[in-house]
Order: C-alpha cells, then structure tokens, then sequence
C-alpha cells in the first residue's frame, strides 16, 4: 500500500457541517477501492486542506474523490520522512 | 563467476535468516532471547534492513500488552549488546526510530540474492548449486506469531517468496544439470523434500532414478508419490508423474542409494522403546521440597505455591509428574493441566481441562451452571446474566469445595503461554481473602520466554510479592547424574563429554542415550539434531502420523487426527501405540495425546514445507469445522487452523465464533485478540457483502470486549466501525447488522458527549428499517455492481446487483449512466465487446446529457480501450481526443492515459515512432501513479511486441505491467502478464520455467470459470502453446 497525499483548496472556509458530508460521501466508495483515510490537515484559515490515505494507487484515491463529488486538486504518492 | 562463500572472519557479524534465525561473531554462534517477539523484532529489522519508527515496531509486534513502547525497549536492550559491538554499531535507536544497518555483516538471504544476480536464468551452475544449498529451511522458521498478525502475515508473504525462489532455483539447477543425472538427483530430491505436493517435483525424480537405472526405486517412489498427492490434494493427477520408463539399454541397475546426499530415511526401529521412560534423575533437593510442601498441605501453615523455573528440557514436566505421583499416594485430589502456545485462543483453556470432571462431579446446580461456561456444548441460555467476578467465585467455591473432602493439588504447566483469563483466574483463587484451604498451586515455566507473556510475569510477580511461593529455579545436572542416563558402564571421559554438549540438560541427556542404545552417533549433534534423527528413523506411516500431531499444536483427540486423516480407527491407533512405545507420544487425560516433550513437536513441525503446513492445517481445519458447531470452545483452534491453511473465509467465520465465545467467557482480552486476528484474515477477502457483515460482526466483539474496566477504547475502532456500516450499506446490508453498528456508533458519541453525532447515528439506525427510495437504490445497486467489476471484487455479487438495478429501472422507466456503464463492463467481462461498446456509448450519452464530466470522461476512457480489443485500432485516436477535450473543459491537462492510448493505437497501427511517442506518455502515468491504466496499456504493448517477435521488449513490458497489475491486485492484468511473460520466457529460454509458472498461476485460481474472457484468452494462449492440460478443479474444503 502506497501513502497517498490530496491536496484540496476552497475558495470560501467549509464548515464543519461541510468536511462531515464531504467525509460521509467518500467514505463508501473507500472500502470498495480500498482505500484507508489515514489523517487530515486543515489550514488555520480553512481554506487549505492536505488529507492522507494508504491505497494501493493514487488513481484509486481520485476516483474515491470523483465518485464522492468532493472536489481536490492534486493527489500524488509519497513517502512519509520523520 | 561464483561469488566468495561467505566467510566467517574473526568478530565479523553474521546472521541466518532462513531456518531458524542465527547469529554468529566469527565461528562463535551467538545465544539469542528466549522471547519469540525479540528474535522476530531482529529477524524483521534485518530483513528489512531500513529504519522503522518505533511506533510501527509496537504495531508490528506488540500490539496487546499494555505498554508496547516499554516491551520494545526491553527487546532493544537484550538485542544491542549481541549485535552491536565497539567496531561498529548495527542496531542503532532514537527516541523515535530504529534501524539495523548491515554494515559488513554477512545475511544468508543478501548473499542468496548477489550469488543469483538480477536474472536468474543468466546465473552460473555453481552459483545455482551453492545458492540451492544456502536455500534450506523457511524463512524466520519457528517464529510463528499468530497473535501479531501485521508480523504474522509479513512473515509469511517471505516464507513464500523464499519457498517460491528456492523452487525455482532448484528447477533450474536440475534443467542446467540434464546431462549428470547423478549430479542432479539431490537436487531433485530437495525439490521434492521442499514441496511434497508438487506433483512436477515427484514425477522429475522418478525420471531422474530411472535414467540412472534404478527402476527400483523410481518405482517405489512413483507408487508412494501417486499414494500420497492423490490422498491430500484429492484430485485425479495431472500427468506430471509418470510411471517408470523401461531401462535404457546399456544402463547398469543399481540396487543401493549410496549416490545420494538426501537419502530418505526409511529405517525402522522395531521393538526398541525409547529410553525416556519416566525416571527422575538427581533432583535431590527439590523431591525434598516436594515432601515437605505435600506433608504440610494438611496443616493450616501450608505453602499456597510451589513453582518450578528453569529452560527447555531441564525436567520441570517431571517434576510436576513427580509430585502429581507422591499426591495420590497420599490419597489428595490433584487436578492437572498444561498450556499451549496457541491457547489465547481458547480462554480458560488451562482451567476448563483441570476442572473438566471435577465440575461433573460437584453436585451444587447454581454453581454448576456458572461453571458450565467450562464445559464444551454449553449453551448460552446457561449464564446470560454473569460476570467474570461471579465465574471465578464461582471456581473458588469449586476448589474449596473439593479440598474439604481431601487435600487439592492444582498443577499447571508451561504457564509462559498462559492465556490473560486464565492468569486472572489464577491470581484470583491464589489471592483472594477466602482461598480454599489445603490447597496447593504448583506451576512450572520456561523463565526465559515468560517475557513474551505480560499475563504470566504478571501473575508470577505477584506471587512471589506475596512471600506464599516457593520458587525452585532447575539447575543442570551434575556429571554423576548424567552418568545414570546411560546404560552399562560408561566411562567418565564419555560421561563429561556427553555433560559438556547437553549443558546438563536431561532431555538432552535422554536423547543422547537413545542414539546410543540405537547405535546412532550422539556426539557433535545439537538436541534439534538428534531429535530430528529419531524421527527421521520411522516409518512413512508413522511420520504422517506424527507430522499431522506436530500440527495441532496442542494435545489432541483421536479423533480429530483420524478425521483429518481420513485414517480408519484401527490403523489410527496402531501406529498411536508404536509413537507411544517409542516415546514420541503419551497419553493425557480425558482420552487426549500429547507430544513427550514440546521439542519433538516443534522439530517434526519445523520439517515442514510451508505448502505440506497449508495443507495439514486444511484439513486439521475441515475436520475441525463440524466439531466446532457443537462445541464453540473449538472456534479459537479452528480459526488458528484455518488461517495457518490460507482459508482466509473460514479464519475470519471461526475467529467471530471464538470472539464471541471468548465475550460470554468474559475473556475480553482473548476476544479482542481474537478480533484483531480475524481483522486481518478478512483484509485478505474479496469486497462484497459477505465481508461487510463479517467485518460488523468482528467490529461487534471488539467494541463488546473493549467495554470492560482496564481495556482502553481506541476511538479508531468507531472511525473504522463507521467506514464498515456505511460500506456494508452501500453493499446491500440494510438490516439489523447495519442498525447495531449505528446504534454502537451512536453509544460511543453519547459516551464522548458528542450528542449531535449520536442522533445522527440513531437517525441512520432507523432510516435502514424503512424501506428505500427505489431511485436512491437503483442507484446505489447500479454503482456498487460497476464499481466491483472495475476492482474485480466480486463479480458474481456485481451482476445480481446490477440485475437487481435493471428490474428496478425497468418499472421506473428510467435510465441511469451507471448501470449502463455496468452493463458495459459486465459485456466485456463476458467477451462480448460489440455489446460493451454499446452499452458504454448509452452510457456516454447519459453522462452528457447530465453534465457528469468525470463519467463521460471515464465511460470514454472504456470505449477507448474496448475500440482497442475489438482491434478497430484507427478509430482510437478519436476517442482520445474528445477524452482530452473534457479534460481540458474540467481545468485539467491532458489526459496521460488518453495519450498512451492514443500512442499505443499507432503503435499497433505500425506507424514510424511510435513506439519512442509511448515513452513519455507512460512516464506520465507512472508519475500520475495510476496503476490499473499501466498494468493495461503495458500488457497491450507486450502483447503486440509478443506477436511481432519483439521478445523481450515483450517481456520487459510484461513483467511491469506485473508488478502493478499486483500492486492493485487486478486478477485479469496479472493473468495476462503472468501468460505474456511465459510466452516470452519460452520463446528464448527452455519451456520448463514458463510452464512451472502457467501452472503454478493455474492453481492459484480458485475457479477458472469465473474469470474475464480476457484472462482466459491469454491463459488458453499461454497453455496451448505450452501443451498444459487444465488441472481438475475442486471444491475449496
């Protein structure tokens, strides 16, 4: 399994009503790609977002967001260094 | 050129990695931990190789107990000082990270890899011979870890990548030696010896033994060959193994084995019972205790526990043995029983043996029914209101009960596999304010491996805190009691020798003097060694029947074993009473077998074959499937048995069963563990909804055992519990399984103070008892169905969702792009592509007139590779523009799988430069990192460089067109690239390799009628050009 990084941007600051239904509309589709969310970061100003998840490619990852409807900009492979 | 072997020079680090793990500095092999998690962390780091954060070491080992982080650094501290050393610093570790650099120490499995180069095929002969004899034993043998599952499944994805290159290096080696069958015929019987069950691997020795004139013998062999495969894989052969040929003329017959160097042992040793008769050697001081502790039992200034410490084989069973004797000659109650290394999975497993009669034999029904729990068949209308405080009062009274009528002697042996309840059981009965009176504990340990288990320090530190244990740490024998092991009169040089190489360990001692009653040579073999030896000395019916036995891995029934041997009773038992007679096996209570020592288990288990392991495990499994319905206490040994057989389904069924059955036992640890083991069988299942309501289920027993007092609720189990509803809805599970996991869901959010979350999830509770929108379902029906076809999950389940979805859209009157787009896929699964083509076009046209841009640009992308297969190759193009138009709509850049498959169509179409255009267009898909459009297009571009006689660039695009296909587990790609590659391979090297890996891709299909055209078409390629029959399928057992 690969990590896999999103990178999302908003053009005006979602609520957490907003990132809740995003969540819940991405999430059927992550077992049937699977896909695992792992963790996210959101920007102070919420209107930045990096979300993390193992899959086996990032292609399987855009799907998951495509089929979801949720809107992202990149999403790209990578290793984690700590 | 062959490498230099692998020296030891004077310090210099080296360590085996297949086998048993083994470290030496220079010659001198370096005493590892007892603990199994300690060696396994060393096996890991230095297969790996690379730096890991702490974090993931916990995870990967120390997962249970309840300080992993401290567990780790124990580990660490045992393991610095054998590797590390003041030239240099292998194992090095921070706050956070740990790494094994390898500096100049030498690895078995690295040297393997550099003898044998990048291609196999190019290695020299001597580099294959050396690298044969390098390639003994599993990787990490004897460090199974069930209960670390995330280790567990590491370690056997290596123990088959070795098994697997070990075969095909043998192979190799027994093609390059075709003319020297002499030379050839270890290799052969290594091939053999590695995988009993390869039926290729027989039918080559038969061949060899012939060819140098032994018909004898291949005939024999043949017979037991054809005996044995037909017995365990069930199947009518495939044609492999062949009866001997005649012998050619002008070849001498030779009558003996003398050529060989892995001759098979055939030896009996009729009549000779094992010298370990049951005599307790020296051991002086400790009968004294024993007298005095027994004496005093009936006096109120008794000892409440007696406990025996010392290592492997240094005679601590005896001594329980010893005093379980001197008890009943004093006419008190002794109860016995012993723990087993798997018993986590079987709660109380040590207390339900003990008690087992002495329950049936207590005439108070309240407390009989709260110790039913103990007893196999119990129902759970017994107890439904208990807890674990009444079970164990309930024990108290049972103990107390009995002693008054007699002095009670409780024994239990090899407490460094006690499970967590029975720990706590224990310390309860030998702590609580009204223990029973005369009554005694005796326990005995392997004091170096209790490290490994939290519930067995814990529980012996807490008696030894309490002053109220004697503790008797067991010595090495003296040279005049090691003299007693040998009969007649050895001399004392004899004797100090024999002294020297045991350490004084009776066990070893007792083997030694077998071989020499045997006439075999004792000096200069290790206890393994001479164990080994004895087994290797019987006969073939005996063997399997101990190799079967070494699988249970616990005492056993009869029964059982009979069962899984389809053995008939009389034969069964037979060979019982020679295993008996020659000290192999003894007879427990309750009609059980056990080994006579756990070392003859573990050695007979070690001989195994990772493949020969599988399969004992199947049908141990099979056998244990229908006991198991009658006596859920089984349900944790039946989920060991089927997840060391591979049957992922079946482990994942069991390990439910045990959960909850460990639930209604209040062993909430063992349940959790249990859960966590199942989790990880079920990753291995395919995504449909029989995994959705197996993954609830299992999520059920972890939330239930996670709500008692000391066990910490992890708030990623709800995140995972709310990703398995929403996922088992999606799949079609709407009813009460998807309502209970709300309704846990929503108790966790009410127990956070997260009010809103909880409503929520009640909310969804109830939604799923109202019946569904039949728009919102045809649609979820129609996206499930096609998204399972696009993963190849499971694509049975996707057509009767996608049937489902057209009857519903057929009375709705309504068109819907998925489920044309799922029609589609079904179609060319189907090898229809003319019907994919339309379906996916309607489907095209639907997303158009929606404006749903991904989808048209996806139903775009199929009609682009469909266009392709139907090899209407000029008309690609087109398509790839209008893909490259939507994207440019949506804000993106070009497409790079539009211009790969716009590239690949000129490639096909011939068309100059093509083929350099192809490089950058996958170089984009590679950064885009989308695996399945690679795996695609790659095995397009092998497939017409296959048919234009472009071998290796065929092979070269095959075998990455492999490796993501894997990646991604896509089992259409990987069939055809696995097929290309053969054909590839065939075409400039011997046909042997490629048609080992066409039948070795063959078996691995579960059904190869429910495969896409496009797999069968290659596959059907692949073995007519390489003449391989079909095997015979059978139902999975």
């Amino acid at each position: 399994m690969s990590r896999i990084i999103v990178e999302r941007n908003f053009d005006s600051p979602p609520s957490e009503d907003d990132l809740n239904a995003a969540a819940i509309r991405e999430r059927p589709c992550l077992a049937a790609y699977g896909v695992a969310w792992r963790r996210s970061v959101l920007s102070t100003d919420r209107l930045r977002m990096i979300c993390e998840y193992e899959a086996p490619d990032a292609e399987s990852v855009r799907k998951v967001h495509r089929e979801a409807g949720n809107l992202f900009d990149r999403a790209w492979p990578g290793e984690v260094i700590e | 050129m062959a490498l230099t072997p692998p020296k030891h020079a004077a310090g210099q680090l080296s360590v085996r990695l297949l086998g048993e793990i083994r470290v030496q500095r220079g010659n001198e092999v370096v005493e590892l931990p007892a603990s199994k998690r300690t060696r396994g962390l060393l096996g890991f780091l230095v297969a790996t190789a690379a730096t890991h954060s702490r974090q993931a070491l916990c995870d990967l080992l120390w997962e249970g107990p309840d300080d992993p982080r401290a567990a780790l650094r124990w580990s660490l501290t045992k393991l610095r000082p054998l590797v590390n050393d003041a030239a240099f610093e292998h194992l090095i570790a921070d706050r956070e990270h740990v790494s094994f650099l390898l500096g100049k120490a030498q690895v078995d499995t690295g040297y393997i890899s550099k003898l044998l180069g990048d291609a196999l095929e190019k290695a020299a002969l001597a580099n294959l011979e050396e690298a044969s004899s390098l390639l003994q034993g599993e990787f990490l043998d004897g460090l199974d870890l069930p209960s670390c599952y995330r280790f567990h499944h590491w370690c056997l994805a290596e123990r088959e990548r070795w098994g697997a290159l070990r075969q095909r290096v043998l192979l190799l080696t027994l093609e390059k030696l075709g003319d020297d069958p002499d030379r050839a015929l270890p290799f052969a019987r290594a091939m053999v010896a590695a995988d009993p069950l390869s039926e290729m691997s027989h039918g080559r020795l038969v061949v060899l033994l012939t060819k140098l004139g032994r018909r004898r013998d291949a005939q024999e062999h043949y017979a037991y060959a054809r005996d044995m495969l037909q017995r365990e894989m069930g199947a009518a052969l495939v044609g492999e193994l062949k009866p001997p040929a005649a012998v050619p003329h002008g070849v001498k017959p030779m009558s003996s084995d003398k050529n060989e160097s892995l001759p098979i042992a055939q030896e009996s040793v009729a009549g000779s019972p094992h010298p370990a008769e049951r005599r307790l050697v020296g051991r002086l001081n400790e009968k004294q205790t024993i007298l005095t502790v027994l004496d005093a039992l009936n006096g109120n200034d008794s000892s409440r526990a007696l406990l025996f410490l010392g290592e492997l084989g240094i005679g601590k069973s005896r001594l329980l043995e010893y005093t379980a004797a001197l008890a009943a000659e004093k006419k008190f109650r002794v109860l016995s029983a012993r723990c087993f290394e798997a018993e986590a999975v079987r709660p109380y497993g040590c207390w339900a043996d003990a008690l087992g009669s002495a329950i049936a034999e207590f005439s108070d029904d309240s407390i009989r029914s709260d110790l039913g729990l103990f007893l196999p068949r119990f129902e759970t209308s017994t107890n439904d209101e208990g807890s674990r405080t009444r079970l164990f009062a309930a024990v108290a009274t049972l103990l107390a009960s009995i002693a008054k009528q007699s002095p009670l002697v409780l024994m239990i042996d090899d407490l460094q596999w006690i499970d967590e309840g029975s720990s706590s059981l224990l310390h309860y009965i030998l702590r609580a304010s009204d223990r029973p009176q005369r009554f005694l504990f005796v326990g005995a340990a392997r004091a170096d491996e209790m490290e490994d288990n939290p519930w067995c320090k814990r529980v012996v530190s807490a008696l030894a805190q309490d002053g109220a244990v004697k503790r008797m740490t067991l010595l090495p024998l003296q040279a005049s009691e090691a003299a007693q092991f040998f009969e007649g009169n050895v001399d004392s040089d004899y004797v100090a020798v024999a002294l020297k190489e045991s350490g004084g360990n009776p066990l070893f001692l007792t083997e030694m003097a077998s071989a020499d009653q045997q006439g075999r040579q004792s000096s200069g073999h290790d206890l393994d060694a001479l164990i080994s030896d004895r087994i290797a000395r019987l006969n073939n019916h005996e063997r399997d029947l101990i190799i079967f036995a070494s699988a249970t891995a616990r005492d056993f029934k009869p029964e059982l074993l009979g069962a899984a041997m389809e053995l008939p009773e009389l034969q069964l038992m037979e060979r019982i009473d020679q295993l008996e007679r020659r000290g192999f096996l003894k007879s427990g209570g309750d009609g059980r077998l056990d080994f006579t020592h756990d070392l003859i288990r573990q050695t007979t288990y070690r001989s195994l074959s990772q493949s020969r392991r599988r399969l004992i495990h199947r049908q141990i499994a099979r056998a244990l499937d229908e006991a198991t319905k009658l006596d859920p206490s089984l349900a944790g040994e039946l989920a060991f048995h089927a997840g060391a057989a591979g049957d992922h389904g079946l482990a994942v069924r069991a390990s439910i069963a045990a959960g909850e059955y460990g639930l209604r036992l209040f062993a909430n640890r063992a349940a959790l563990d249990i859960a966590d083991r199942g989790l990880g069988h079920l990753a291995q299942l395919p995504v449909d909804s029989d995994r959705a309501r197996a993954h609830l289920a299992l999520l059920k027993v972890k939330v239930f055992a996670s709500a008692s007092p000391g066990i910490h609720m992890k708030p990623e189990v709800f995140e995972e519990l709310q990703q398995a509803v929403e996922a088992a809805e999606l799949l079609g599970v709407r009813d009460g399984d998807a309502a209970l996991g709300w309704h846990m869901i929503s108790w966790w959010n009410q127990q956070s103070n997260n009010t809103d979350k909880a409503q929520q999830a009640i909310l969804r509770a109830e939604l799923l008892t109202r019946p569904l929108d039949p728009l919102i379902r045809v649609q979820q029906l129609a996206n499930t169905g096609r998204c399972l076809l696009e993963v190849e999950g499971d694509v049975g389940r996707a057509r009767s969702f996608l049937r489902e979805a057209e009857e519903i859209a057929t009375r709705l009157e309504k068109s819907f792009v998925e489920l044309d787009w799922g029609r589609g896929l079904v179609a060319r699964w189907d090898g229809d592509l003319a019907k994919a083509q339309e379906s996916m076009r309607r489907a095209l046209t639907l997303a158009r007139l929606r404006e749903d841009r991904w989808r048209e640009m996806e139903c775009l992308v199929w009609i682009a590779k469909i266009t392709n297969e139907i090899g209407q190759t000029t008309e690609v193009g087109a398509i790839c523009d209008e893909i490259d138009t939507i994207t440019a709509r949506i804000g993106d850049g070009p497409a790079p799988v539009a211009d790969a498959l716009r590239t690949l169509a000129l490639m096909q179409n011939h068309v100059p430069n093509a083929e350099r255009q192809l490089k950058p267009a996958l170089a984009a898909l590679r950064t885009l990192d989308d695996k399945a459009q690679l795996a695609y297009i790659l095995n397009q571009i092998a497939i017409f460089h296959l048919d234009n006689g472009n071998l290796e660039y065929s092979n070269i695009a095959a075998t990455e067109a492999l490796a993501a296909a894997q990646a991604i587990n896509r089992n259409t790609e990987i069939i055809v690239a696995s097929s290309i590659l053969a054909l590839a391979t065939a075409g400039v090297d011997s046909k042997g390799k490629s048609r080992g890996n066409i039948e070795a891709l063959l078996h691995r299909q579960d059904d190869l009628s429910l495969l896409s055209a496009r797999a069968h078409t290659f596959l059907h390629r692949a073995q007519k050009e390489l003449e391989i029959p079909t095997p015979v399928q059978t139902v999975a057992l």
